[in-house]
C-alpha cells in the first residue's frame, strides 16, 4: 500500500503540517494519527500558483489536504465508479500530466502574440511618423534642417563649394514646383559621401567633389540627394528612428523619462550622424529616379551617376573601406543600373515623341 | 547554525553564527562583516544555466556568495542594499514559496532554488515581474523588502487583496489573480489603486509596506532634470 506525503491544513488555518496518507478502500487514512476521511466526502480541485497542486477538501470538516504527487491521484482514480471523486481524479491526472505541454503552448502563443503586437506597433510607427511629418511645414522643416546640418561648420565659399552650388542651383531651377529653398554645401571630409538634411540642405564631402571628373558625375550625386529632400526621406527616417526608440523603451519597460528622454533627444539629433542614415530600398529608388529626371531636364548626362560609381569602384577596389562611404552604403548594383537606364530610355523616348 | 534578526525594521541585519564546516548562501554584496574563520566563495547557484535564469529572468545577481566556516566557528552579518525589513522563513514539511525578483537575500541548509515564469497577466500587472524565484527543499530563506514586512495568513476558502507592487513572497499552495482594485475600472483608476493581486488561501503572503515604484515616482519629482523651465522650480 503506497503512502503519500501531503500538507494538511486545518479549518481556518493558513499553516500546514506534513502528514502521510494512504488510500484504504473507500477511505483516505492519515497514517500518523489514524484519522480517516470517506472518499465520497472529498472534493478535488487543482490549484496552486503554477496550477500543479492537488487539493482535497473534506466537505464535512473543512480539512484541506494539498499534494503534488500524482501517485495519490492514480490511487483515487482507481476508486469506485459511482464516486464523483474518481472521475475528477482521472481528469486532474490527465490535466497535470499534460501540464508541461500546456505551459509550452501557452508561452508559444504568448510569444507569437507579443511578436505580432510588436510588428503592428512597428508598422504603426511609420504611419504615425508620416502623420506627424505632414504637419511639419516647410519653414519648420528648413529650421530643423539648418540646425541638424549645423551649416556654420560647412564650406560655402571654396571652389569645390561653388562648383556644387552651381550644379545644384541649375538642377533645382528645373523643379516644377518646390516647397523648399535649396542650399548646397561642401563638408571637409575625404570620405566619398554626400547627404541631405530636411528642408533643402544638400551636403557633399570634399573627397567626393575632388573625385568627380565631370559635372555630369557630380550632378548625378547632387540630384539624388535633392530627390531625398523632395521626398522628405530624411525626416521620415528620423521619425522612424525616434519611434523605434519609443517602441524599444515600451517593450523593454525602460519607460520614457530621465536618461531615456535624453536618449530620445539624441536620436532626434541624428543630424550629427546624418551621413550614416540608411534609407529604405524604395526611398533610394525613388531618389534615383527623381534625381535622374532633374539631371536630364538640366541637360546633364543621365549616365553620369552610373559611370561615376563604376569608375570609383574600379579605382578604390582595394582601398580603405572607411573612405568608400557612398560606394559601400549605396552600391551601384546591376539592378540599380538597370533601373536607372530603363528610366533614362523611357525619358528619351518621351522626349523624342513630344 | 543559529541566526538572529537584529535592528528589525528599516535597518534590519541578520546575524548568523556558524559552526565549523557549516555554510550559507547569500546574494552577492550582502555580506556586511564576518569573522576570520569564514571564507567567501563566489558560486553560480544551480550551475551556469541556473545562474543565467536567476540573473536575467529573476532579477537576482548572477553569482551568489557561499560563506563557509572553513577554519572554525564564526559569525557573519548580512543585509540588503535597500532600506527595509528582513524576514527569515523556515522551509519545512514540504512547503515551498515564491519570492519576487530581487527579494531573496540568503538561504541556509538544503534549499532548492529555481526560476519560474508566471502567467502573462500576473507577470505584467502584479508588480512581481514575469519571472519569480521558487524556493523549496529544507532549511531557511531570508527575504528582504522595501519598508517593513508583514505576514498575512490566508486560510483555505479565504481571499485577500494586495496592491500590486507590495507583494514580496507567498506560499506555493496559494493562487492569485490580478484584478481591478475597485468595483469598476473608474473606481480603480480614480482611487489611485488601479490593479491589485487577489490571493486565495491556504497559505501566507508577505507584503512590503512601501511600493518601490511609487517611491521612485515620488522622489523623481525632486530630482533636477537636464534644464528646461520646470527644473528651476525644483
Amino acid at each position: 500500500m503506497s503512502t503519500f506525503q501531503i500538507r494538511k491544513y486545518s479549518p481556518g488555518s493558513a499553516d500546514a503540517n506534513s502528514v502521510s496518507v494512504c488510500v484504504e478502500g473507500d477511505l483516505l487514512k492519515v497514517v500518523d494519527s489514524g484519522e480517516t476521511i470517506a472518499l465520497d466526502d472529498l472534493d478535488l480541485d487543482v490549484g496552486g500558483h503554477l496550477g500543479d497542486r492537488i487539493k482535497l477538501r473534506s466537505r464535512s470538516t473543512g480539512l484541506l489536504l494539498v499534494v503534488e504527487d500524482l501517485g495519490l491521484l492514480e490511487a483515487l482514480a482507481a476508486g469506485r465508479e459511482d464516486y464523483p471523486l474518481t472521475s475528477k481524479a482521472r481528469d486532474a491526472h490527465k490535466r497535470l500530466t499534460t501540464l508541461p505541454r500546456a505551459r509550452r503552448n501557452y508561452w508559444l502563443k504568448a510569444t507569437a502574440g507579443a511578436a505580432a503586437a510588436v510588428a503592428v506597433l512597428y508598422f504603426a510607427i511609420d504611419l504615425s511618423a508620416a502623420m506627424i511629418i505632414n504637419h511639419i511645414d516647410p519653414q519648420m522643416e528648413a529650421q530643423l534642417g539648418r540646425i541638424i546640418a549645423n551649416t556654420e561648420r560647412l564650406d560655402s565659399t571654396s571652389s569645390e563649394a561653388k562648383r556644387v552650388q552651381t550644379i545644384g542651383t541649375k538642377l533645382v531651377s528645373h523643379l516644377e514646383k518646390s516647397r523648399y529653398k535649396f542650399h548646397f554645401f561642401v563638408e571637409d571630409d575625404e570620405v566619398l559621401n554626400a547627404y541631405a538634411a530636411p528642408g533643402g540642405y544638400v551636403i557633399v564631402n570634399s573627397g567626393l567633389v575632388k573625385q568627380a571628373e565631370t559635372d555630369d558625375e557630380l550632378a548625378g550625386v547632387i540630384a539624388h540627394e535633392i530627390g531625398h529632400v523632395i521626398n522628405r526621406d530624411t525626416l521620415k527616417k528620423m521619425g522612424h528612428s525616434a519611434g523605434l526608440l519609443i517602441l524599444v523603451g515600451l517593450v523593454t519597460s525602460t519607460g520614457i523619462g530621465g536618461t531615456d528622454a535624453q536618449r530620445l533627444a539624441d536620436a532626434l539629433q541624428l543630424g550629427t550622424n546624418l551621413e550614416s542614415l540608411s534609407y529604405s530600398r524604395a526611398q533610394e529608388t525613388s531618389a534615383d529616379l527623381t534625381g535622374l529626371h532633374l539631371v536630364v531636364k538640366a541637360g546633364y548626362d543621365g549616365e553620369g551617376l552610373i559611370s561615376f560609381f563604376q569608375r570609383l569602384n574600379k579605382e578604390h577596389k582595394t582601398g580603405d573601406s572607411k573612405l568608400l562611404g557612398l560606394l559601400s552604403t549605396h552600391p551601384m548594383s546591376s539592378e540599380r543600373i538597370a533601373r536607372i537606364r530603363a528610366e533614362l530610355a523611357r525619358l528619351k523616348k518621351t522626349e523624342s515623341q513630344s | 547554525m543559529q541566526y538572529e534578526l537584529l535592528h528589525a525594521g528599516t535597518n534590519a541585519i541578520v546575524h548568523v553564527a556558524l559552526k565549523h564546516g557549516e555554510k550559507i548562501k547569500a546574494e552577492a554584496g550582502a555580506m556586511v562583516a564576518k569573522s576570520k574563520s569564514l571564507q567567501i566563495t563566489g558560486r553560480m547557484w544551480g550551475g551556469l544555466g541556473g545562474a543565467f535564469k536567476r540573473s536575467l529572468l529573476g532579477g537576482e545577481t548572477f553569482f551568489f556568495q557561499e560563506i563557509t566556516a572553513e577554519n572554525g566557528d564564526g559569525e557573519v552579518l548580512i543585509a540588503p542594499a535597500v532600506p527595509g525589513d528582513v524576514r527569515v522563513l523556515p522551509i519545512t514539511d514540504g512547503k515551498d514559496f515564491f519570492i519576487q525578483n530581487g527579494c531573496l537575500l540568503a538561504a541556509f541548509d538544503d534549499i532548492v532554488l529555481d526560476t519560474k515564469a508566471q502567467r502573462l497577466t500576473a507577470g505584467l500587472f502584479s508588480g512581481a515581474g514575469l519571472f519569480v524565484l521558487h524556493v523549496g527543499g529544507f532549511g531557511h530563506v531570508v527575504i528582504s523588502a522595501f519598508g517593513a514586512i508583514m505576514e498575512v495568513p490566508v486560510p483555505a476558502g479565504d481571499e485577500y487583496m494586495i496592491d500590486n507592487g507590495h507583494v514580496v513572497a507567498w506560499s506555493g499552495d496559494m493562487e492569485y489573480h490580478v484584478v481591478k482594485a475597485g468595483r469598476g475600472w473608474l473606481s480603480s483608476v480614480t482611487s489611485g489603486e488601479g490593479l491589485a493581486c487577489k490571493f486565495h488561501g491556504p497559505g501566507k503572503v508577505w507584503i512590503q509596506t512601501r511600493n518601490p515604484r511609487a517611491f521612485g515616482a515620488w522622489i523623481r519629482r525632486f530630482v533636477p532634470g537636464r534644464g528646461g523651465l520646470f527644473s528651476i522650480f525644483g
